[in-house]
């Protein structure tokens, strides 16, 4: 179980989450506090695999996320819930490949010596993090790349699907106009 | 208020649809045909043999999504629902990622409705390596007019969007020769949506034409409905098993749902078509089956222009040159087909490389974004033999697509083509889709040159993609060489028909929509005949 602080750190509480919880489940001890909401709205991610993603998130986004506090953490969370529900899109044998991929990334063995970060994904900086994913995109071995490319793909697709991150691109969305065409 | 033609046929209560996820008990059917697969070749062949008086059982592993209210033109929506493996499928090595279709319609539900015959050379390619001798360019004109006239494939004439624009006004300044791309589409709004199924029911997809034909003439649709295998008995194709898969398409609920038919027929596609006859263990003295699969591999470069591009708005391809198909012979360099995709946010930001504040830097100018494709014509060369579709543990596909260096080739010369007439066209920044490129690209022609000839071409570092799949059970007049003959029919089991893009023996050299219509139109109404000795007028 993560700690309260672990989970604001790396975003994946956050305070929309802290009020559904309440809401949901009324009063309830510090420690369940993120977890039980947490596995109600994931369909495939666990604790650590979000930690993971959300750290690396934070820095593939860097720029895109907003910069007040406040909505930086929750656009984080939201970010590591798109790519939740863009992996659980997925047919299941790319899934299990997906899992293995974060499974590679949370164990403490492989996080050191194949993914090159020292640090727990909540310790880790963006340095560390920019440096491994740049390790991997120019790697000669054609698996890391791909993992690379995994990850890319998969927060950049839970980024950019979401509406709320469309400001600051130019983009409105499709036409409004559609909306009432069937009805016209 | 607009018609809809699928809440309608839906409302009357004369359509059979049934989504095979809310089935709670195996079931059988029994039909003269079965169809699997409702896309370009489906389609077509359920409307003609529907017209004959048959009766036709459609099989969908997709969704049937209404034309209208169910696409709201949101990729985070569109692409799981109504693609192949959420819009991502993948080559084995992850090299090529593949857009197609599954859903009602198939790939033509959710493609840019662009409308080529099959060129010339392709059909002369056919003719002298693959038997076809009837395949001539006169023979094949009447198919896919009747084609065009079914499908109102039209000129387009509505000023091309800005996207397309810079693409023709490169090109005339490269000295580059282009030309219009016709559509097929009635009453079309221009929007730019259509990889997300067209809102307005414009495009003349499978979903609003022949599909709903087919269901007016009695025929049973079921969605949700993957085909396991072909039954054989007796030397003869005599159906098809098929699992109920659940809501989301993602997994078989354990319910078995078998046709029994007197003609199997199957659509479902280049890749999904050889893998469904590997499943069901089709006689295959040669080892043709799934060989020869070809993608048109695509490789892209983007640009930043002055000027508003807004690449999401418009019909997303009005224009195209085909100044290296026409300049390179089939036994010559790769040739290759330039075009450009609409722009949406989520497939812009993934296919732009790199991360962090650089990517940053480039999502922002979305709107003066600008991206030209080039679509490789694989298969014609000896160097160039596309990919081979096996099956994983859990019976789906994989193809393994290698890209030999006679592809590389053509894709640095395309690179070293789209940079050259981006910046003709008045670029800032033309980048290579590729990692190595420096984030924000180039600044000149020269150093883009320079830059270009230096670049590794391998997978995983230039993006590559493709949205045509073809091949992979491919006609030939003899049974070496392939796995059907002209007219779809399987070499080793009776009553066994194959009509989509996994016929073609290379690839179109051009978007492949209208060569499987024209195809199929021409294979279902010889099939129509030999069932039932009657001649159909089509279309009506």
């Amino acid at each position: 179980m993560l700690s309260r602080r672990q989970l604001l750190k790396t975003g994946v509480a956050g305070a929309a989450l802290l009020g559904l919880a309440r809401l949901a489940y009324g009063p309830i001890t510090p420690d369940s506090l993120y977890a039980v909401p947490a596995k109600a709205r994931f369909k495939v991610l666990d604790a650590e695999s979000r930690t993971a993603l959300a750290a690396i998130a934070r820095v593939m986004l860097k720029g895109a996320l907003p910069r007040d506090e406040a909505e930086y953490e929750t656009a984080l969370y939201q970010a590591v819930l798109g790519c939740d529900t863009a992996i659980a899109g997925l047919p299941m044998g790319v899934q299990a490949e997906v899992k293995e991929l974060l499974a590679l990334l949370n164990s403490r063995v492989t996080r050191r010596w194949v993914v090159g970060v020292g640090a727990s994904w909540e310790t880790a900086s963006d340095e560390d993090i920019a440096h491994f994913l740049n390790r991997w995109r120019f790697s000669s071995f054609l698996l890391l790349r791909s993992g690379y490319q995994a990850l890319h793909q998969i927060v950049f697709a839970a980024w950019y699907g979401n509406p709320q991150a469309w400001v600051g691109i130019g983009y409105d969305g499709p036409p409004k106009f559609m909306e009432g065409y069937w009805n016209a | 208020m607009p018609k809809d033609v699928i809440a309608e046929g839906l409302a009357s209560g004369k359509w059979d649809v049934r989504d095979a996820a809310t089935f709670m008990r195996d079931q059988t059917l029994e039909a003269d045909v079965v169809i699997v697969g409702t896309g370009a070749g489906g389609g077509v062949a359920a409307e003609i043999l529907s017209l004959a008086g048959l009766k036709v059982v459609m099989l969908e592993e997709g969704e049937l999504r209404y034309a209208s209210k169910h696409f709201n033109l949101k990729e985070a929506e569109a692409y799981p629902t109504l693609y192949q493996e959420s819009a991502g499928r993948q080559t084995k090595d992850k090299g090529i990622t593949i857009l197609q279709g599954r859903t009602v319609g198939g790939s033509t539900t959710v493609n840019w409705t662009s409308s080529f015959r099959t060129p010339p050379t392709t059909l002369a390619f056919w003719r002298d390596h693959y038997g076809l001798d009837d395949m001539t360019v006169e023979n094949m004109a009447g198919w896919f007019g009747k084609a065009e006239k079914r499908l109102s494939v039209i000129d387009w004439n509505v000023e091309p969007n800005v996207n397309n624009q810079v693409l023709m006004s490169g090109a005339d300044r490269a000295g580059i020769h282009w030309s219009k791309i016709r559509r097929n589409v009635k009453a079309c709004l221009n929007l730019g949506y259509c990889g997300m199924g067209c809102p307005a029911n414009a495009k003349q997809s499978m979903l609003i034409t022949t599909v709903p034909t087919a269901l007016d003439r009695g025929a049973t649709l079921l969605t949700h409905l993957r085909a396991e295998r072909v039954l054989q008995e007796g030397g003869k194709a005599v159906g098809v098993e098929g699992m109920a898969m659940n809501h989301s398409g993602l997994e078989p609920v354990g319910i078995k749902v078998t046709i029994k038919a007197k003609t199997v027929l199957l659509a479902g596609g280049a890749i999904n078509t050889p893998a469904l006859m590997l499943r069901s263990y089709l006689s295959d003295p040669h080892g043709l089956i799934g060989k020869r699969t070809f993608l048109h591999p695509v490789n892209v470069s983007g640009a930043l222009m002055p000027f508003k591009v807004e690449g999401w708005q418009g019909a997303p391809q009005s224009i195209y040159s085909d100044h290296f198909i026409d300049a390179f012979p089939p036994d010559g360099p790769m040739g290759y087909k330039l075009e450009v995709p609409p722009l949406h946010p989520v497939l812009t930001a993934i296919t732009m490389s790199g991360f962090g504040e650089k990517h940053r830097q480039l999502m922002q100018h979305f709107d003066r974004l600008q991206v030209v494709l080039a679509l490789m014509r694989d298969g014609f060369h000896e160097d160039s033999r596309g990919g081979s579709v096996s099956l994983k543990a859990d019976g789906t596909p994989l193809l393994d697509y290698p890209i030999s260096d006679y592809v590389w080739r053509g894709m640095r010369h395309s690179y070293l083509t789209m940079a050259e007439l981006q910046f003709a066209a008045g670029a800032t920044r033309v980048m290579p889709i590729h990692e190595d490129v420096p984030g924000g690209g180039y600044s000149s022609w020269a150093e883009a040159k320079a830059a270009i000839q230096s670049l590794p071409l391998e997978v995983l570092r230039a993006k590559v993609v493709s949205a045509h799949v073809m091949g992979g059970a491919a006609m030939a007049s003899k049974a070496e060489q392939g796995v059907v003959d002209g007219y779809g029919r399987f070499f080793n089991l009776d009553n066994l028909y194959v009509m989509d893009g996994s016929v073609f023996p290379t690839s179109i050299g051009a978007n492949p929509q209208l060569s499987i219509y024209g195809l199929a139109a021409r294979n279902a109404s010889s099939l129509a005949k030999t069932l039932t000795g009657k001649d159909i007028a089509w279309p009506v």
